[in-house]
């Protein structure tokens, strides 16, 4: 790197750190059910070294029956130990290795294009990458996936030069496996390719090779076991698209209506393969439509409002660099097409799609391929004349700054107010007000209707873990979330027309589950002014 | 706007026309979706099997094949392909019901130029001869498949799926109508399929001068025509407990038909389930 390159790469450090620092923990409005589970698991652990089921030193979270992976619990451990319980720590793990992120993409790129031009170029846009940003400002276990993935591919790249660096490859791809279920089947997969692209190269290094192979046998061990279990596949069977009889109808009526006409080849036309293999390349092309990635990404807690996943004037430049890399082919061109295309292979038989969290890893290609698109594009200007130069590049810059400041304006002053439902607000300011007025009641009960309040009430009221172990700790998370309890506190679904009855006790729960003629204590507001939360008694 | 104090740069951020421009656009794009053009095609019936997209999947690898080598080629024909292909779903972005088959009609048949110059590209590209074998053998097989999975449904199940979506019953109807109309004085249709006069001027080949003479029109807001009747027949709905009696012969959808009456003929979409009912 050049000395001129050095300033603009610290400038982009600091840029990045900025845009993921800057209210972090304040800004979206509220943890999420997700968030506050791990931020509290991991407190849990720090003070007892057991989870909210009382499991020591756990592999998988049972959490809420999603059976979560663990590393993000561990990485929050020593940030909840400094800072305490509070939004900032248990979103901290996630920005800070989004900021190595965006320092590793420079040297993923630099490996690949061998220009640190391009290098600056990705890391730039992975710096104010809405997709990027979104994730790397909360605590989901994808974005730490992503990171994992990221260093291990850089590692894996520069070690076909550096052998040892092989397995660190591996042990850095080891650690995503335990960091999101989507890298269960993105990473093995990325990293076949990678070795079948490089089989050559690696031949040359097959010591290494074998080490590295031997410790990843050893690091997958343990997953063997937890994905054979029932509990390890639940979580493919809630999302799992092909796993839902409801896509086989119709292809059996039509089965049967070949039998009744006397169409022979019925069985094998209408075969459920064929149906899988249909709904599967449905949801895996999903992630390659515009409008999904340009202007309206998915659910509202994966962007900004109004914003997609990448600015609306990548889109060219996506095109061209893709273009570009076919027709140049820089060094380790295939590496980006083979993570392009593998990307949305986890999320492809899922529900819910198209889906950013379960494809974050697709926001790599598209910042390389953005990159060497821009970088072509400065190629090409190099050799016009002041004035054409100067003024494309007036258009682009214009472009540029108006859609990154419309993204910053959306995600800090809209975001927070409109989407504040999305982000489950009010539990904190819910459980603080029950803390409060628990002394005149012989029992708090809060509706399941506030999704997973157990662990809400639990995070913000930072009930100390040992005493909800002795207590017996969560009963269940998922299906069953209706026995959970602690202290005064009491987690289960509210009939009104029974529960008006019992004296005594406090209510909380949503406002349409209490009729008009229910005393009312409190109500909470989301940001935008309407009803969130009733307290009654 | 209002959540910025309708400030002077909220103005500018919140644009109508800028937000205009991004729904332009992203309608747009629904026209090149995975979904609509390889998948199920257009979400209307009417418009696509829901078996098959738009294209064959066949086509998706060499269509993307053949957009890289018109480019890489630099082929003379590559613009004025490109500019049709791209240019045609304008007119079809500017509405809400996106992607919309019919309305991009127009693009024909570039789609199939582009693949077409792809899967000559790729064999061209394929050296070895046994290479170019294999690979003819499995493109083709692949592509009769889709061909024959396409066909199949098209014939086999979709005439019966989607019968309804068509309008099916009404020739029946109008037959079965047309033969017994005599003894009564006055036939009441339902609007419930849409349009009822058309398929009964169209069916019993009306003579136009006689149409002109008794039809009853009216106009609705959005500038469409509504016939409410002619001849002996009318146009409208039933209300049972509020209908005067009168030697009338009804066409009613089969769950509206009121108890005691008696009836002429059920009619049966192609999927066997009852749709129009002739009833006194």
């Amino acid at each position: 790197m050049k000395k001129s390159q050095r300033i603009i790469f610290v400038l982009i450090l600091v840029l990045a750190f900025v845009l993921r620092f800057y209210q972090l923990g304040v800004n979206p409005p509220s943890l999420d059910w997700d968030e506050t589970a791990l931020g509290y698991n991991a407190w849990s652990i720090l003070k007892t070294s057991k989870d909210e089921y009382g499991i020591r030193l756990p592999l998988t979270l049972r959490s809420f029956d999603d059976y979560k992976p663990p590393v993000y619990v561990y990485l929050t451990v020593p940030s909840v130990a400094i800072f305490g319980l509070n939004d900032f720590a248990v979103r901290l793990p996630s920005a800070l290795l989004g900021v190595l992120t965006v320092v590793t993409i420079c040297f993923l790129a630099y490996e690949i294009f061998q220009s640190w031009g391009v290098g600056l170029l990705a890391m730039f846009l992975m710096s104010i990458s809405p997709w990027h940003l979104q994730f790397s400002r909360v605590a989901f276990e994808t974005n730490i996936a992503l990171s994992f993935t990221v260093f291990g591919a850089w590692a894996f790249l520069a070690g076909l030069k550096k052998s040892k660096l092989l397995i660190l490859s591996i042990i850095l791809f080891g650690v995503a496996l335990y960091s999101y279920h989507s890298a269960r089947i993105f990473v093995p997969l990325l990293g076949l390719t990678l070795v079948a692209i490089f089989r050559k190269n690696l031949f040359q290094f097959w010591k290494y090779c074998l080490i590295a192979g031997v410790i990843g046998i050893i690091i997958c061990l343990p997953l063997f076991r937890i994905l054979t279990t029932t509990e390890g596949r639940m979580r493919l069977h809630g999302v799992s698209s092909i796993a839902d009889p409801a896509i086989l109808y119709q292809s059996i009526a039509k089965i049967e209506e070949d039998q009744t006409s006397g169409f022979p080849l019925g069985r094998f036309v209408h075969n459920r393969r064929i149906v899988y293999l249909r709904t599967f390349l449905e949801g895996y092309l999903y992630h390659f439509n515009a409008t999904w990635l340009f202007f309206r990404s998915d659910l509202n807690r994966h962007h900004a409002p109004g914003i997609g996943l990448l600015y609306f004037w990548e889109l060219p430049f996506v095109l061209t660099g893709i273009y570009l890399l076919l027709k140049n082919k820089p060094r380790y061109y295939l590496v980006i097409f083979a993570w392009w295309l593998l990307s949305p292979v986890p999320a492809a038989p899922t529900t819910q799609l198209p889906h950013a969290v379960r494809t974050l890893n697709m926001v790599v290609p598209m910042v390389l391929f953005s990159a060497y698109g821009l970088y072509g594009f400065f190629e090409y200007l190099k050799n016009k004349t002041f004035l054409v130069k100067n003024s494309l590049l007036f258009v682009f810059g214009c472009l540029l700054f108006f859609n990154f400041v419309y993204y910053l304006h959306q995600y800090y002053v809209h975001m927070p107010v409109e989407w504040s439902f999305d982000w489950q607000y009010g539990r904190k300011q819910a459980a603080a007000a029950t803390e409060s007025l628990k002394d005149r009641y012989a029992k708090v009960v809060v509706s399941t209707k506030l999704e997973q309040p157990h662990m809400f009430w639990l995070y913000y009221l930072k009930y100390d873990p040992v005493k909800y172990l002795s207590e017996g700790g969560t009963s269940s998370g998922g299906f069953a979330e209706v026995r959970n309890k602690f202290d005064k506190y009491e987690f289960r679904p509210i009939n009104w027309e029974k529960d008006q009855f019992e004296k005594n006790v406090l209510f909380v729960g949503l406002p349409s589950e209490f009729p008009g003629d229910a005393r009312l204590i409190k109500t909470i507001y989301y940001l935008n002014g309407e009803e969130a939360i009733k307290i009654v008694d | 706007m209002a959540q910025d104090q309708n400030a002077w740069w909220s103005r500018i951020v919140h644009n109508r026309r800028l937000s205009y421009t991004l729904l332009f656009f992203e309608h747009y794009f629904h026209h090149f979706e995975g979904k609509f053009l390889f998948i199920s095609g257009d979400g209307n019936p009417k418009f696509s099997t829901q078996e098959v997209g738009e294209l064959y999947l066949f086509d998706l690898p060499f269509l993307l094949a053949g957009i890289y080598f018109l480019i890489k080629r630099k082929e003379k024909a590559a613009f004025p392909i490109f500019w049709w292909l791209l240019v045609a779903p304008f007119p079809a972005a500017t509405a809400r019901e996106t992607p919309h088959a019919l309305r991009i009609l127009d693009s024909l048949p570039t789609w199939q130029i582009i693949t077409a110059y792809g899967f000559l590209g790729v064999y061209e590209t394929v050296k070895k001869s046994l290479l170019k074998k294999l690979f003819l053998i499995f493109a083709l097989s692949f592509l009769i498949f889709n061909f024959t999975f396409y066909i199949h449904n098209y014939y086999a199940h979709y005439p019966s799926q989607y019968s309804g979506e068509w309008q099916y019953g009404y020739k029946e109807a109008v037959q079965t109508v047309s033969a017994i109309e005599e003894n009564y004085q006055k036939v009441i249709v339902t609007k419930a399929l849409g349009r009822p006069y058309i398929y009964f001027l169209f069916y019993k080949r009306y003579p136009p001068q006689k149409f002109w003479q008794s039809s009853q029109v009216e106009k609705e807001p959005f500038g469409f025509i509504n016939v409410l009747g002619f001849d002996k027949y009318e146009f409208r709905e039933v209300e049972w407990d509020k209908e005067e009696k009168g030697n009338n012969l009804y066409v009613m959808l089969t769950k509206d038909v009121p108890s005691g009456a008696r009836i002429h003929k059920t009619i049966n979409l192609l999927n066997g389930e009852p749709i129009l009912t002739i009833f006194d």
